[in-house]
């Protein structure tokens, strides 16, 4: 048998899941793979810090609905991939990382560069290994795909020591692989399934919400049949977002605690709510006790650990969305009895729309981008302008599933590199990020990145010289102390752009966004909007006192 | 609520502290654990004596059921199962308190596993509450020392933990 080193029977395994993209930096302890990495059909992206890989391969990955790799070396390079990583595990995303370790002989003497990193992200990804021979490296990267991508995904770690990416081993491509003790459930259980299709149908104010589960499952078409077949309105949180066409006529908004309105009054006159891969957080239910008093709830998720884990449900079905829904809408559809089942009349919802005028605000400058109906890809940062562009950015082309964020651990810093990483999944695409001041600034050093790969996006960066969303918090829980909030006028956003190779212009009045957009978008490179925000308008709260 | 959980496991470097730190986010104390072999080679059994909200627990109980080295978890009752605990117990061994302790250990079904120096060593296996009895009653005589291992537990009847896992194959 042919006898190959560790780094190459990691590149073969890799090659052989389809990994065309890898997102990474080296180090001394990785530095066995990159050796014979650029001699291989991988595309690698050299970030400016490893967190930039993770989010990069997250991006990637919700983008794309592969798995999205990132590479980094031991120690310093390995704990900066922890937030990313925790990033992917809180918002289901399938990454798979990969980290030098130092030499086995040395492991857990405090050598140079070494920490115990599986360790570190054992509860942050859904698995992690430690490889101790090269000749477990094809298996244990053939199951961290599978984990990564099945099931409810997330991201899995391998840390590899040098001495094993080095070391030379009889390679067989064609070894056999096989998991234990894993046993995602996909398929949901019959009688719950009739039980949830009678509720349904017997409904009289039937709603469904769904999280970002139906985007994972791709069960937007069966949603939609859902919905029609009931009359039922779809509620989405905010990882759900873009989970239905923002047009789609009964599509009512997002729920939780900047969520729309009429979504909320929408829940209180539900009798019957039906979660479809949404897991109750406790942003999206704004408050326990009045939740759970609100309707009969049936709850559909791919991990039975999330059912009733927060919320008391009636009916819960462990499986996945697309499959599960599809099953009921077949009975709704076909069986005698439920087949009475006539959809209420729900008015054509319209998007919420934010109408306010005078100094330029966030809510606006979103507002105009949604009304130019693009079918750009968008991201955002985490903070005020998130929530805005969530509320605001309904542009009927908004692809589905490519509304991205970072919702579950709310990483402030994730929007540029998860944007870079869209734009690689889909080079076809226009991909916008929406950023602030305070979040652009956190992963500022990966606008290199973009130059150096030639990635280009459009950045808009709303600069109110301030994190809006902590002003935001102050105002309501602090009396207006504003602590540490502010940031000064005198970082030129444009300025920095053409620094790093790049281009971008400045917005001051609403009137100038669409040029400035026009401009970005048929930029070759990297375009940053930086617009001077006067307004501070802070985004309402939603309760269910009327 | 006092729990016991069975959990069959890989038997790999960290799985304990994969299954201890789900227990430890939800704030629970474990009371008590214990650990060995079983007849599959290759797999370890866990018991783990937890207090606390029903439901937590549960939750908790279906997180450690999805880490990728757990094969199987249970959960055990006096109705379902044969409970246990071993203990070894260090006490004063006099001429004149010999014969009283021999009697309580023999009423108690332990055993003196071994005597030097003054002090003898008793071993107990029994239910929890048979040894928290034994203890109360060795007490006057001068612990120097005891330890408990935590409950053991097995199904009654043929119903085991021990039944084959799914295995996907993946390549090759």
């Amino acid at each position: 048998m042919k006898k190959m080193c560790g780094a190459d029977i990691l590149i073969q395994a890799l090659l052989s899941e389809g990994v065309t993209v890898a997102f990474g930096y080296p180090g001394g302890a990785i530095l066995p793979l990159y050796d014979r990495l650029c001699n291989c059909p991988i595309r690698h992206i050299l970030v400016r810090h490893e967190q930039g890989a993770a989010h990069m391969a997250d991006g990637y990955a919700r983008a794309s609905g592969s798995v999205g790799v990132a590479i980094a070396t031991s120690g310093p390079g390995s704990t900066n991939l922890v937030t990313g990583l925790a990033t992917a595990y809180l918002d289901s995303s399938p990454v798979v990382a990969i980290t030098g370790q130092v030499e086995r002989r040395f492991i857990g003497t405090d050598a140079f560069q070494e920490v115990d990193i599986v360790g570190i992200t054992i509860p942050i990804t859904k698995h992690n290994e430690h490889i101790l021979s090269a000749g477990d490296i094809y298996a244990a990267v053939k199951r961290a795909f599978y984990l990564a991508r099945s099931g409810r995904p997330g991201p899995v770690l391998l840390d590899i020591p040098k001495d094993v990416l080095m070391e030379e081993c009889p390679f067989d491509p064609r070894q056999e692989v096989a998991i234990e003790g894993y046993n995602p459930i996909t398929e949901g259980h019959g009688g719950q399934i009739k039980r949830a299709a009678k509720l349904l149908g017997q409904a009289k104010s039937p709603v469904i919400v769904a999280g970002g589960g139906v985007i994972r499952s791709r069960a937007t078409e069966e949603l939609i049949r859902l919905s029609r077949l009931l009359g039922a309105p779809i509620l989405t949180t905010l990882m759900g977002k873009s989970a239905v066409p923002q047009d789609f006529e009964y599509y009512l908004g997002m729920i939780g605690m900047h969520g729309s309105q009429a979504a909320v009054r929408t829940l209180q006159n539900a009798d019957v709510i039906a979660a479809v891969g949404a897991r109750f957080g406790d942003r999206a239910v704004l408050s326990y006790k009045k939740f759970e008093k609100l309707a009969r709830f049936i709850q559909i998720d791919i991990d039975p650990a999330e059912i009733e884990k927060t919320v008391e449900v009636d009916i819960p079905i462990v499986g996945d969305a697309n499959r599960i829904l599809t099953e009921i809408n077949n009975r709704l559809a076909t069986e005698e009895g439920e087949a009475a089942v006539v959809p209420k009349a729900v008015p054509r919802a319209r998007p919420e729309r934010y109408e306010g005028s005078g100094p330029l605000s966030i809510p606006a400058v979103v507002q105009t981008l949604s009304d130019r109906g693009g079918d750009c890809i968008v991201v955002t940062d985490v903070g005020r302008h998130q929530i805005w562009a969530a509320k605001y950015y309904s542009s009927p082309n908004l692809p589905v599933g490519l509304f991205i964020t970072s919702g579950g651990l709310g990483t402030m810093g994730f929007g540029l590199p998860a944007a870079l990483g869209a734009k690689l999944a889909h080079p076809e695409r226009q991909v916008v990020l929406i950023t602030g001041d305070g979040s652009f600034l956190m992963n500022i050093q990966e606008l290199a990145t973009s130059g150096h790969h030639d990635i280009p996006i459009l950045v808009v960066v709303m600069n109110d010289h301030h994190l809006g969303m902590i002003r935001q918090l102050q105002d309501a829980f602090y009396k207006n102390n504003y602590a540490e909030c502010t940031f000064p006028p005198g970082v030129d956003y444009v300025g920095l752009a053409r620094a790093m190779g790049l281009d971008g212009t400045r917005v001051t009045d609403i009137g100038e966004v669409n040029d400035a957009v026009d401009r970005g978008l048929s930029s070759k490179k990297t375009f940053v909007i930086e617009c001077i925000i006067e307004s501070q308008e802070n985004i309402p709260y939603q309760s269910y006192d009327e | 609520m006092q729990k016991v959980i069975s959990i069959l496991v890989e038997d790999k470097p960290g799985v304990l502290m994969r299954i201890a730190g789900l227990f430890y986010r939800r704030g629970f104390n474990i009371d008590a654990l214990s650990v060995g072999s079983t007849e599959i080679s290759g797999k370890s059994r866990f018991t783990i004596t937890v207090n606390g909200d029903e439901a937590v627990l549960e939750q908790v109980r279906k997180q450690v059921q999805k880490l990728l080295n757990v094969h199987r978890t249970a959960e055990h009752d006096s109705k379902n199962s044969q409970l246990r605990e071993y203990a070894l117990i260090k006490i004063n061994f006099t001429e004149s308190t010999k014969t009283e302790i021999i009697h309580l250990v023999e009423f108690f079904r332990g055993r003196v596993i071994d005597i030097f120096d003054g002090a003898a060593i008793i071993e107990i296996a029994e239910e929890e509450s048979r040894i928290d009895a034994f203890i109360e009653r060795l007490t006057p005589y001068g612990i120097i020392e005891s330890l408990r291992t935590g409950k053991v537990s097995m199904y009654r009847g043929k119903k085991s933990l021990s039944t084959p896992t799914k295995v996907i194959k993946l390549a090759g």
